[in-house]
């Protein structure tokens, strides 16, 4: 998304989590799928959320949508400060009013997520006379003021199919043009285009972009692509069991990764083996919720841990040599970063 | 003298039956028939695949690359007949002698099922949840006959288990008790249990996370080389495809519009297709300055495909006379060809 090199350069805040822990109880026990998430997104910017199945950053997004079944999930402690209001405890009616408005949201699956028995235009339509007061008229007009908006050839008639009527390209054009149709200041995108393939993923990607820049809106987008995150994020959160283990921005990330977690995601990608060799792996797997290891999380399939990361849990802190002065900087969750550069 | 003959011309028949390709498909074609009305009139036909030709060596992984609907996994299943294929010919050397597959009985494929295996996308979806994963590893060695006693079948399975990486103890587990890496660990282990000389990777490692699916992709490469096992790896994600195919086979619409080695296809895409599904891959390099091709559209129906070159309503050079023919491969090296006019 053109230049990225402006993190710092006096944008403000949009959405700030801290410590945000989000936990499941259940009959087996507490799953603590987030479990002390920070991050932040600045307006206008885009925050890609990469990390295996399992990581928690899913769960994180429905958390700030006040999307989470209660019970089981309950919001365990942290907060989730939206332009300084901290949205964690607010109504169901306050959250209502925030959901679709200000908080747009897209899902991997659209078919899911659209309900089939209603027209496209009915559903995009429902947003707009919910929030902003219009009626039936008006909201079809802006029904196909959005299609057109997302790139959905003849609107005027599309604006009357049903979601099965769609191919996957274009129902989640339609999921973006629902999410939008508020102008919301917050786009969160959950695996926007993993179901999609890849000529229709550049084209939601291409329409993505083009919104953000003509809009000025923030976006959270999640994918374990980090081929989508290199090419469409200006930060980055890398997540693992329920926690952000390192946080750059975009080039720093890629360029310089140093939390043996990161740095193994960017190994065992083939895209940057040479043919012939083998791949490198993180060998065993993802944790589970239940009963995450003692310390640092990472420490059971990590090639450098020590006894100490059994013990002490490292702390989300910046680089050494960064300034302090500013939250955007690269901090990273190891105790052992000189160890972890020579990997 | 004549003796010395017979023998000399029966070692070159052998050797050349040695050379020629583990499997050579050639033009073949699965439609499925659609019926519509209250009498089940025959309307037209799904092309899923519409004549596909091209050679698969021994020990070699050839990929069939190319978005949903173009016809890669018809292909896949229609060769190993678990659909049975319209028209064509599959012919398989890993016998004594050449046989196309397409002209065995049931039962004589059947018997041959037993080089030719395949390994699912979804490997919860395809085990039994109700079966341990002994018995789903040696079921096929079972139904073949090939091993009988209990004995002789726990120490198959230890060893196949202990080949994909799971280990022996948690045989008697269920499938749900394993994560998505080790389940499709289960799947090779099963697939492999025949010693096959041909497996389809169909969507192999697409389910899984990155780690996961570096993990799988180094396991099946050491299992080529072990027990000299030929591949059609059949997959979306041209970043794996790149890393583990020696040639790439990319569809469209039910036909390969190209196909070369990975390094030629990689480094002179020559089908306008190609080049613009290569150039919508995100690499992960964020400084990197691309020009992409986006392409505008969905693919057609393959009721009824476009007139001429598939392609030509999305082509962003299309002319013409594209519309009016279907291109002829074009041989731009001994093992690259395109299918496309402006090459012609």
């Amino acid at each position: 998304m053109g230049e990225q090199n402006e993190g710092r350069a006096g944008k403000r805040e949009l959405l700030r989590l801290e410590g945000l822990k989000t936990h499941f109880h259940v009959e087996e026990g507490v799953s603590k799928a987030v479990d002390g998430v920070d991050y932040a997104i600045l307006e206008g910017e885009t925050l890609g959320v990469v990390g295996e199945s399992g990581s928690g950053k899913s769960v994180t997004a429905l958390t700030i949508m006040g999307l989470v079944p209660s019970p089981p999930g309950r919001i365990a402690a942290g907060r989730i400060l939206f332009e300084g209001r901290d949205l964690v405890g607010l109504s169901e009616s306050e959250m209502q009013k925030l959901r679709g408005n200000e908080i747009g949201m897209i899902f991997q699956e659209p078919m899911t997520a659209l309900n089939p028995v209603f027209t496209v235009g009915n559903q995009i339509g429902e947003t707009v006379r919910l929030h902003q007061g219009l009626d039936e008229i008006q909201a079809r007009a802006r029904s196909i003021e959005m299609l057109e908006l997302v790139g959905i050839p003849s609107p005027h008639t599309r604006v009357d199919c049903y979601p099965h009527e769609l191919s996957g390209g274009m129902r989640q054009r339609v999921m973006i043009a629902m999410a939008m149709a508020c102008g919301p200041k917050l786009l969160i995108a959950d695996e926007p285009t993993t179901a999609l393939d890849v000529t229709i993923q550049a084209q939601i990607l291409e329409l993505m972009r083009g919104l953000q820049e003509e809009r000025g809106m923030s976006i959270l987008l999640i994918t374990h692509d980090l081929g989508v995150v290199a090419e469409n994020a200006h930060h980055v959160a890398v997540m693992y069991a329920g926690k952000v283990v390192e946080y750059a921005s975009v080039e720093d990330l890629f360029e310089r990764p140093r939390h043996p977690y990161t740095i193994g995601l960017l190994h065992s990608l083939p895209d940057l083996a040479p043919p012939g060799e083998r791949l490198k792996t993180i060998p065993g797997i993802v944790p589970s919720a239940f009963a995450f290891p003692s310390g640092c999380r990472f420490r059971t399939r990590c090639p450098i841990a020590t006894s100490k990361c059994a013990e002490i849990e490292p702390p989300l802190v910046p680089l050494p040599g960064e300034p302090t002065d500013t939250d955007h900087v690269h901090t990273v969750a190891c105790h052992h970063l000189d160890e972890a550069q020579k990997l | 003298m004549t003796t010395g003959t017979t023998t000399s011309a029966a070692t070159s028949a052998a050797a050349a039956h040695a050379a020629a390709p583990l499997l050579e498909v050639r033009d073949l074609k699965k439609h499925f028939p659609i019926y519509t009305g209250l009498f089940r009139k025959h309307t037209g036909d799904v092309k899923a695949v519409d004549g596909l030709s091209f050679d698969i060596g021994r020990t070699e992984t050839v990929s069939l690359v190319g978005e949903s609907g173009c016809g890669k996994t018809t292909a896949g299943r229609s060769i190993l007949r678990l659909i049975e294929p319209t028209a064509g010919s599959a012919v398989y050397r890993g016998g004594d002698r050449a046989v196309d597959l397409f002209e065995l009985s049931t039962g004589a494929m059947r018997e041959r099922r037993r080089d030719l295996q395949i390994i699912f996308q979804d490997p919860f979806a395809s085990l039994n949840p109700r079966i341990p994963v002994a018995r789903a590893i040696s079921e096929a060695l079972e139904v073949h006959g090939i091993l009988e006693g209990r004995d002789e079948l726990d120490q198959k399975v230890a060893e196949l288990m202990e080949l994909v990486g799971l280990r022996p103890e948690y045989r008697n587990r269920y499938p749900h008790e394993f994560s998505g890496g080790q389940r499709q660990r289960i799947g090779i282990a099963r697939a492999l249990a025949l010693k096959p000389k041909f497996i389809v990777c169909d969507e192999a490692v697409s389910a899984l996370d990155v780690s996961i699916q570096a993990q799988v992709v180094n396991l099946l490469k050491d299992l080529q080389s072990e027990f000299d096992l030929s591949y059609l790896f059949i997959a979306h994600d041209l970043s794996v495809v790149k890393y583990i195919s020696d040639r790439i086979a990319v569809m469209y619409l039910g036909r390969i519009v190209e196909i070369a080695t990975a390094a030629e296809l990689f480094e002179n895409p020559s089908h306008p297709y190609t080049q613009a599904l290569l150039s919508a891959v995100p690499r992960p390099e964020p400084r990197a300055k691309r020009e992409r091709i986006i392409l505008k559209g969905d693919v057609p129906s393959p009721i009824d495909p476009p007139s001429g070159c598939h392609f030509h309503t999305r082509c962003p050079v299309a002319k013409p006379e594209c519309a009016q023919r279907y291109p002829d491969p074009v041989k731009l090296s001994e093992t690259h060809s395109a299918a496309c006019l402006l090459l012609e």
